[in-house]
């Protein structure tokens, strides 16, 4: 018997597999498990925002809609570029931000968290609790 | 308008939220307004509040100024989620192209915990689509049923 709000979709409860016990640092495995806490259990009608454009160098957003659909998006304030708009973490974490249009480099979202050590990430934004 | 932290069960909110961003208008006998967020530092980023005031329904205002998303209410209270702005694709293959709206359905208890009733999004039934669907139109005229 499932005991959370929301099952996951395939793809990220194989993400969360692979990932498990092979994090490069100590904020990725926070991010990772407060990511798929949130996803099963804590409802973002309103949308919780993970990540603020102005809180990073390359005005990134990350936006988590309901339960695990994913909003990445680029620009500044309220100017911004189409936004992708995936049903999972794993589309959202697998989306090239150079094809998208967000980046000069060729890096996925993943690899850009990665790379900033998650630095930014908020986990406190759920605009129906705030 | 607003969300838990705010909504008064005898009326209106402790703190509003929200700002008009076109006059209320009613059609078909359901009255509603566009509206954007106006008390938080991060912007546009937020969906529309959870409980109501006086509308039946509001939407948020999109990049082009139409409306992109729109939110019913019954006793103040989220019921139904309509959305359009991007492609939607459900566990099961079914999939809402942009520009047609998907139907998400939410209950909302007196404890204020809010629960969407199935992660499937629907089509509008042929009620919806009489009821809200002039109202939708009047604010983008570009969205599908």
């Amino acid at each position: 018997m499932n005991n959370t709000n929301n099952d996951l979709w395939p793809e990220d409860l194989e993400l969360f597999a692979t990932m498990e016990g092979k994090y490069t640092s100590q904020n990725e495995k926070e991010f990772f498990e407060k990511m798929r806490h949130k996803m099963e259990n804590e409802i973002a009608p309103s949308n919780d925002l993970i990540m603020f454009e102005e809180d990073n160098e390359e005005n990134i957003y990350i936006v988590r809609c309901v339960y695990d659909e994913f909003i990445v998006g680029h620009g500044l304030k309220g100017h911004y570029d189409e936004e992708f708009h995936s049903m999972n973490l794993s589309e959202a974490l697998n989306a090239n931000l150079k094809e998208l249009g967000f980046t000069e480099r060729d890096i996925s979202l993943f690899d850009w968290l990665r790379e900033r050590d998650y630095k930014g990430v908020r986990y406190n934004h759920n605009y129906a609790f705030i | 308008m607003g969300n838990q932290r705010q909504y008064l069960q005898s009326g209106g909110f402790s703190e509003y939220l929200y700002k008009d961003e076109s006059p209320k208008v009613t059609i078909n006998g359901v009255t509603g307004k566009m509206i954007s967020k106006v008390t938080d530092p991060t912007g546009t980023h937020d969906g529309l509040p959870t409980y109501s005031n006086t509308s039946d329904i509001y939407f948020k205002k999109g990049e082009d100024g139409l409306a992109s998303q729109a939110k019913a209410y019954k006793d103040r209270k989220t019921i139904l989620d309509f959305d359009w702005n991007h492609t939607h694709k459900n566990p099961d293959g079914t999939t809402f192209p942009k520009g047609t709206v998907h139907v998400q359905v939410y209950k909302v208890d007196d404890n204020g915990n809010i629960v969407r009733l199935s992660k499937k999004a629907r089509p509008m039934t042929d009620y919806e689509i009489k009821k809200y669907g002039p109202i939708i139109l009047y604010f983008n005229p570009n969205v599908k049923f």
